[in-house]
């Protein structure tokens, strides 16, 4: 387990590296720079020449890319030509948002998902079943905006229990878990209801293996054989399904955060898209990336700590 | 049959959703007696283990008597079951490989058995794992019980289920087809070893396979079941010497060698085991029965010839003089 863990750490280390590489050629393809974005098409080949001696986008390639590298190692984001702020703390500012409006939203997602998926699969050929497949159903199809508009229309504009929209910061710990709340209902509620079906198939399927019917013949109850042999069987599928939801998610929730005013991750990659604001882009791909990277490493490790078989070919 | 009886089967019927798939089969067997039941796949031999266990998969039911310890196990619920269940009746599955839980260690595997049914602390049902995987004749035991169901082959895995079913000591044991899934080599000794424990526990056996040797290498009585019913039954011996039923004529000629067809090559029953539900009227056999007439349309009577307990459910037996029915026609 420990050598499995120094080695999925080193393959994780070689991914930074190849996609620091891969974010940094990738954009530094794309035509049109950013001295012309900013002069505009009127401009004289002098004016542009002294922006990009300015922005450093002159000179060679491996040198900016090593420049730009080794600031990452040591957390410098470099200074956006454009805006002229940090790069690395605004991510910071903005992963502030995304982050815990993503547990929370994957935190309900799982108090929802886990216990009906469960009943659903047990209950799988009762109307209770049919019932919550049936509302699982409705949970994917209700598209995200229109939930945040509803919860919004109802808590905030009729109760003003909550606000509508917007975020002071977490300098304001109450006014910041007020502000998530919505939003993070939206994300539980649709990301939930796919869970579920994961979670529900999965029981369903396991429940129908031969080592039930021997936990059964040895006397184990239907709920003892589930809780007992099913569920940590039925987990493995459903880790992989979360991992994934949690790397889509990282900018996924850009429709959540444009519906209820947040400055969180996917908004600002949108925004600086826009902008050719390429350094910030840059940065935030490459925070994404990691981000992925290390969701996918976690994954792993639990999967290896979950499947004996697993380890043994290790 | 003799002493106590372990369990009594009486006009047990299986019902897949509306269509009888077991059709009212009624057996005994004595504490201590080992019972073979033969029969092709399709025949309900599963689906009547499964009955006697009450773990029969969703939309088949069973009805008719199934008596072990003067309790009708058919009418217990579910909960009741599950004190019974491991405990007075156990069973013994065919795939090995799928049937013990991955995740799990085989130890844990074996004494959780003996801690729902005996109340065994954990450390003491983990020292009686260790004992009882040492009975079933697991190298290092005491390794063993730390090891995952992949860490061993399909022999050892099968020696596994046989320890969690042997853990609590019970009245039954139901084995089905335990050695199919296994190399003929390792066979020989499963076997062996399943007679040995069940001789020594007292327990009585009901080994069902569709291999007539492995029968006839441990039980002492043998039913065949063909069709949802059982089409004979008596003493090994006597019933794989001399079939009265031409099924089981066919199915002995199908596996011993001398019984060849002319060419050199095992003889075969024509056709094939119908589909649930598509067997004939009368006598399930007559569609593939040499000996067919108007007479087998009606169902023929599990009966013994005077002075003989081997029972044949059959309008034309065969009579112990007389070449087998099927078979043997070109030899």
């Amino acid at each position: 387990m420990v050598i499995y863990f120094v080695r999925r750490l080193a393959i994780l280390a070689v991914s930074l590296f190849a996609a620091s590489i891969l974010v940094f050629t990738m954009l530094a393809l794309l035509p049109g720079d950013q001295a012309q974005a900013m002069l505009g098409v009127n401009a004289t080949p002098e004016a542009l020449e002294a922006l990009r001696e300015q922005f450093g986008t002159n000179r060679p390639f491996t040198e900016r890319y090593l420049d730009w590298a080794g600031g990452l190692i040591r957390g410098d984001f470099g200074i956006s030509p454009l805006s002229g702020v940090s790069v690395g703390s605004e991510i910071a500012d903005k992963l502030g948002v995304t982050v815990p409006l993503i547990l929370a939203g994957m935190t309900l997602a799982l108090l929802i998902a886990v216990p009906l998926g469960i009943l659903a699969a047990v209950k799988s050929r009762t109307a209770i079943g049919t019932a919550l497949s049936a509302l699982s159903q409705v949970g994917i199809a209700v598209p995200s905006f229109w939930l945040g508009i509803l919860l919004i229309t109802v808590f905030a504009v009729k109760l003003q229990w909550l606000p509508a929209g917007g975020f002071t910061g977490w300098d304001d710990v109450g006014g910041a878990v007020q502000a998530l709340l919505m939003p993070a209902l939206v994300l539980g509620v649709a990301q939930g209801a796919i869970l579920m079906r994961y979670v529900r198939s999965a029981v369903v399927e396991v429940m129908q293996e031969d080592f039930i019917q021997t936990a059964r013949a040895k006397g184990l109850s239907r709920s003892q054989a589930l809780t007992r042999h099913a569920l940590r069987n039925a987990a493995i599928p459903v880790i992989t399904v979360l991992g994934l939801q949690l790397a889509t998610l990282l900018i996924g929730t850009v429709v959540i955060e444009n519906v209820f005013g947040l400055p969180g991750l996917g908004r600002m990659l949108l925004q600086d898209v826009g902008n050719r604001d390429l350094l910030k882009v840059q940065g935030t791909v490459m925070v994404l990336t990691a981000a992925v990277l290390l969701i996918n490493f976690v994954v792993d490790v639990v999967y290896h700590a979950v499947d004996p078989r697993l380890r043994s070919k290790a | 049959m003799s002493g106590v009886s372990g369990l009594v089967v009486e006009d047990l019927v299986v019902k897949v959703h509306d269509i009888q798939a077991v059709k009212g089969v009624s057996f005994e067997i004595g504490r201590g007696r080992r019972m073979g039941l033969i029969g092709e796949s399709g025949c309900g031999k599963s689906l009547t283990a499964l009955a006697l266990m009450g773990l029969l998969p969703h939309g088949v039911t069973a009805s008719g008597r199934v008596l072990l310890n003067g309790r009708n196990l058919l009418d217990l619920s579910d909960k009741e079951m599950c004190a019974v269940r491991g405990n007075d009746i156990a069973m013994v599955f065919q795939e090995p490989m799928t049937a013990l839980n991955p995740l799990m260690r085989v130890g844990n595997q074996v004494a959780e058995s003996l801690r729902l049914h005996k109340g065994m602390s954990r450390a003491a049902a983990s020292a009686r794992a260790v004992e009882l995987l040492e009975r079933v004749q697991l190298p290092e035991p005491d390794r063993t019980a730390r090891k995952y169901p992949h860490q061993l082959s399909g022999g050892q895995r099968q020696r596994v289920v046989l320890a969690i079913a042997l853990a609590c000591d019970p009245a039954v044991l139901v084995a089905d087809e335990p050695t199919t899934a296994l190399d003929v080599t390792v066979q020989a000794e499963m076997l062996r070893l399943m007679d040995t424990l069940v001789r020594e526990e007292g327990a009585s056996l009901l080994l069902i396979t569709h291999d007539l040797p492995v029968v006839a290498s441990i039980c002492e009585e043998l039913l065949v079941m063909y069709g949802g019913s059982i089409v004979e039954h008596g003493d090994v011996a006597t019933v794989f010497d001399s079939p009265r039923h031409p099924y089981t004529a066919g199915l002995r000629a199908s596996t011993v060698l001398e019984s060849t067809d002319g060419s050199g090559r095992l003889s075969t029953i024509p056709g094939r085991v119908p589909s649930l539900g598509s067997f004939p009227t009368g006598c399930v056999y007559r569609n593939r029965c040499p000996r067919a007439d108007d007479v087998c349309g009606t169902v023929p009577l599990l009966t013994a010839p005077p002075g003989s307990n081997q029972r044949a459910a059959c309008h034309h037996p065969i009579e112990s003089d007389q070449p087998l029915g099927s078979g043997k026609a070109s030899a």
